[in-house]
């Protein structure tokens, strides 16, 4: 019943969230500098009919996309469409944007698993490997390599990476369709860029555990090292590592830009950066309206886990 | 070594052999399905691009169908920049105001439908309905079929560019009917062409496989299959290069060009791309409305270093607005040919831009400066010119941006004086000087009005005799040399890596217009 109550408290918060959000990005994407019409139908690229398109008819296609309404009624209209799953149209490609957003989640999706699971693994691994030596040349390696993968921009490691597996050992091709298999190196890019800083939280909570006076009662009873890590220390430092995680794994869902670009994958975020460039306010719209609520809902999970992972903890 | 892993091991317990493990199973898991070589009927195609949608009339569908080989239109562009038939068998003027196209016979779409006068008609009209710049290109234009392979262009104006307007990919054709009457850029199985390619497969913006049309036309294709990807990053498509699996890598980055060379198998073709990058000048602005002060920043200009310095240099200095069209080799010994410092100075110095012992030149205490604007590829561009244009004493703001909207802005409310942007120079060169020069013209950003180029231009678009349009263009380019309102300054060459396995690749100032031709072949 507890549950029920605060599983529909959170539903209506998450509406208002839902809303002020769509508003805002609605308001500032309208206030930015530039209009769709002109930049996608107007006189911005090289073609054939060099901007010929007459006013007239850049006129008629504002008036088809709604955009000569007030802002006010645009907004309304939009939202009464979206009340029934309806995100309208891209400006660019014609289509509904549902219907693009969900052509390209399932490859985002994938890649956020992935590249959450690489993170988690090595994050969780290591930072337990380096808490546990701490101070020995296990530790100071793993923590010197931790700042090379932070420091590493991302662009430059992705692109190593794809010469090493692309182009000296040929494990991987630049030029083949998109497959499960394509989704290593993307993701292990990712992985290894976003791993060191929730690594290095785990490292500082489970060496602060490791100072506690229950520790050392613990370690004057005779357990073993494992024992103390798995009992003890590991369930009462880890929440601030899974807060880390979640709020990781919903940026990850939202899309990565450099990454979609250079490994040539379909995920959301290149598409949006694209959108956002032409202005195609429908797509923009659309996308943060998804991300928010993945985001709300990797939240929510997280909440949950927290009552898993510590009983104290009562929703 | 094995003693440092062993010890790792021995001491790490089992988060580290965990770790250790799933990495080991994420190795397995790259290498365990060896990429496949590529078949030699396969051709694979690498490109910044590909369609979004399979509709010809749907944006840009026209230009990737085309460069894929799959769609063709009444004319195309030759490699030189001249407009000659495609579908089309002849296309002659009646009269002033009528134009007779004869199609050629036997032509048919995939399903086997012929490309009659009535299919052309329905297709031209669907795309003019649909698609801003086709109706742009057709605008005043009506079409009356006269026979099954003969129509009539009625123009509202005298028109002698239509040949060269019917080559333009907006008007690619296509079986209307099968389209439907709306956009339709998904349905494999609506798509009805004429290319020597056929669409299998199609994955938006990721992957279009096409096949021979053994029914083609024209010459056959000697590639039975083609895989065309997208490769939107620059440096992915030169380690696609690279990689030994792709023949043809498009729109490949200049700075890649110095070390594909040490590639073994790979050639680079470059060809003077369809459009000049040029500085474009707000007359309106205090400085730029003289003409010698004009005169004087494009004389400064080191095109040769220019080139070398922004564009790995990869180019062809432009000296005047059509220098680099290949069909009028003319025009590339008009304008400014040479980089002349001391001409610069003599003429600031005439327009009263006197240089201060700072190194800036100043009028009333006011000093000589410009706000130049660049976006996407441009800035290296405006970073030299900056440099140049302070030699002589003038300073150069650069106001750059990724984001098109906000130059577009910008421009819009007259806070700029200089705008650099590559528009193109081949095609219909009526209207290519119209918007340009003309006012109102939808490029003429700076508000150029001159009655000696209005009068020209007004006369070439009564003209019909191809060798008087070609004097008058070149007493336009001298014009506009003359009063510059724009400053040329070089042709950006379209860079295309292709494997040493394949052969007839054709360049092309389109380049990724006419990417898939006929005569591409594999070496067996």
């Amino acid at each position: 019943m507890a549950l029920g109550r605060y599983l529909l408290s959170r539903l209506a918060s998450s509406l208002y969230v839902l809303l002020g959000t769509s508003l805002l990005m609605f308001i500032l994407m309208r206030l930015a500098p530039g209009d769709p019409i002109d930049i996608m139908f107007g006189r911005t690229h090289s073609g054939p009919g060099l901007g010929l398109a007459r006013e007239e008819r850049l006129g008629e296609i504002r008036e088809e996309l709604g955009l000569d309404k007030p802002l006010l009624a645009q907004y309304i209209i939009w939202l009464g469409r979206v009340t029934q799953l309806d995100f309208g149209v891209s400006f660019r490609t014609h289509r509904p944007v549902a219907v693009e957003l969900i052509s390209r989640l399932p490859a985002t999706v994938v890649l956020a698993i992935f590249a959450f699971l690489i993170q988690a693994l090595l994050a969780v691994g290591f930072g337990i490997l380096s808490a546990m030596q701490a101070n020995g040349w296990l530790d100071h390696s793993i923590r010197l390599v931790a700042i090379v993968c932070t420091a590493t921009p991302i662009f430059l490691l992705g692109l190593l990476l794809l010469y090493l597996f692309g182009v000296r050992l040929r494990w991987v091709s630049i030029s083949a369709p998109i497959s499960f298999r394509q989704v290593i190196l993307p993701a292990l890019t990712l992985g290894v860029v976003t791993a060191p800083q929730t690594m290095r939280v785990l490292r500082a909570s489970l060496l602060e555990e490791f100072s506690r006076p229950y520790m050392i009662a613990a370690r004057a009873k005779g357990l073993s090292e494992r024992t103390l890590l798995r009992r003890h220390a590991l369930p009462n430092a880890i929440l601030p590592t899974v807060t880390l995680l979640g709020l990781s794994f919903g940026s990850l869902l939202g899309g990565s830009v450099i990454i979609e670009a250079l490994f040539s994958w379909p995920g959301i975020g290149k598409y949006v950066v694209d959108s956002i460039y032409v202005r195609d306010y429908p797509v923009i719209q659309g996308y943060v309206l998804v991300t928010t609520v993945f985001v709300m809902t990797v939240n929510l999970l997280v909440d949950f886990l927290y009552t898993v992972l510590d009983p104290r903890i009562r929703l | 070594m094995a003693w440092l892993v062993c010890e790792i091991v021995r001491r790490s317990g089992w988060a580290l052999k965990l770790t250790l493990v799933t990495a080991g199973l994420i190795a397995l898991s790259a290498c365990g399905e060896a990429a496949q070589p590529i078949a030699t009927e396969e051709l694979v195609i690498v490109d910044e691009s590909i369609a979004y949608g399979l509709d010809p009339a749907d944006q840009w569908g026209g230009y990737y169908l085309r460069g894929a080989g799959a769609a063709e239109g009444l004319t195309r562009f030759a490699p030189d920049g001249e407009a000659v038939p495609e579908l089309a068998e002849s296309i002659t003027a009646v009269d002033l105001l009528t134009w007779e196209v004869k199609l050629r016979p036997n032509v048919h779409f995939w399903s086997g439908t012929p490309v009659d006068a009535e299919a052309v008609k329905a297709s031209l009209e669907r795309s003019r309905r649909l698609d801003a710049e086709a109706a742009a290109l057709l605008d005043g234009i009506r079409i009356e079929v006269i026979d099954p392979i003969t129509l009539h262009f009625f123009t509202k104006d005298p028109n002698p560019m239509l040949p060269v307007t019917l080559a333009n990919y907006p008007l690619v054709i296509y079986n209307a009917a099968s389209y439907g009457e709306q956009p339709n850029p998904l349905d494999l199985q609506a798509m009805d062409l004429t290319g020597m390619f056929r669409v299998t497969s199609f994955t938006p913006r990721q992957e279009m496989v096409l096949e021979a049309n053994n029914a083609y036309w024209g010459p056959k294709p000697q590639v039975g299959r083609i895989r065309l990807l997208q490769v939107t990053d620059s440096q992915a498509r030169l380690l696609a290069a690279q990689d030994g699996r792709t023949h043809i890598v498009g729109y490949f980055p200049p700075e890649g060009v110095a070390e594909l060379e040490h590639t073994e198998g790979m050639n680079i073709v470059t060809v003077p791309a369809d459009n000049i990058v040029s500085v474009y000048l707000n007359l309106r602005s205090l400085p730029l409305g003289d003409v010698r002060v004009r005169q004087a920043l494009s004389w400064a200009i080191d095109r040769q270093e220019l080139v070398d310095l922004a564009n790995e240099g990869l180019g062809q200095p432009a000296s005047s607005w059509l220098a680099s069209n290949p069909a009028y080799p003319d025009a590339a010994k008009q304008g400014y040919t040479r980089y002349d410092f001391a001409l610069a100075t003599v003429l600031l110095d005439e327009a009263g831009w006197k240089l201060d012992s700072d190194g800036i030149r100043k009028r009333e205490g006011q000093p000589l400066t410009l706000r130049l604007l660049s976006w996407g590829i441009e800035k290296p561009v405006a970073e030299v010119l900056q440099s140049q244009w302070a030699k002589v004493g003038v300073v150069v703001e650069v106001q750059h941006s990724d984001d098109y909207g906000m130059i577009l802005t910008r421009r819009n409310e007259g806070n700029w004086e200089a705008l650099i942007e590559g528009w193109e120079n081949l095609g219909d060169l009526l209207t290519i000087a119209s918007v340009h020069f003309e006012p109102g013209g939808a490029i003429n950003y700076g508000g150029y009005d001159d009655a000696s180029t209005n009068a020209l231009i007004d006369r070439l678009s009564k003209t019909f005799d191809e060798a008087d349009r070609r004097k008058l263009l070149l007493q336009i380019n001298t014009r506009a040399s003359e009063m510059v309102p724009i400053i040329p300054l070089f042709a950006r060459p379209r860079i295309t890596a292709v494997s040493t396995q394949v052969e007839g690749f054709q360049p092309h100032p389109r380049q990724g217009e006419y990417l898939v031709t006929a005569s591409l072949r594999i070496k067996k």
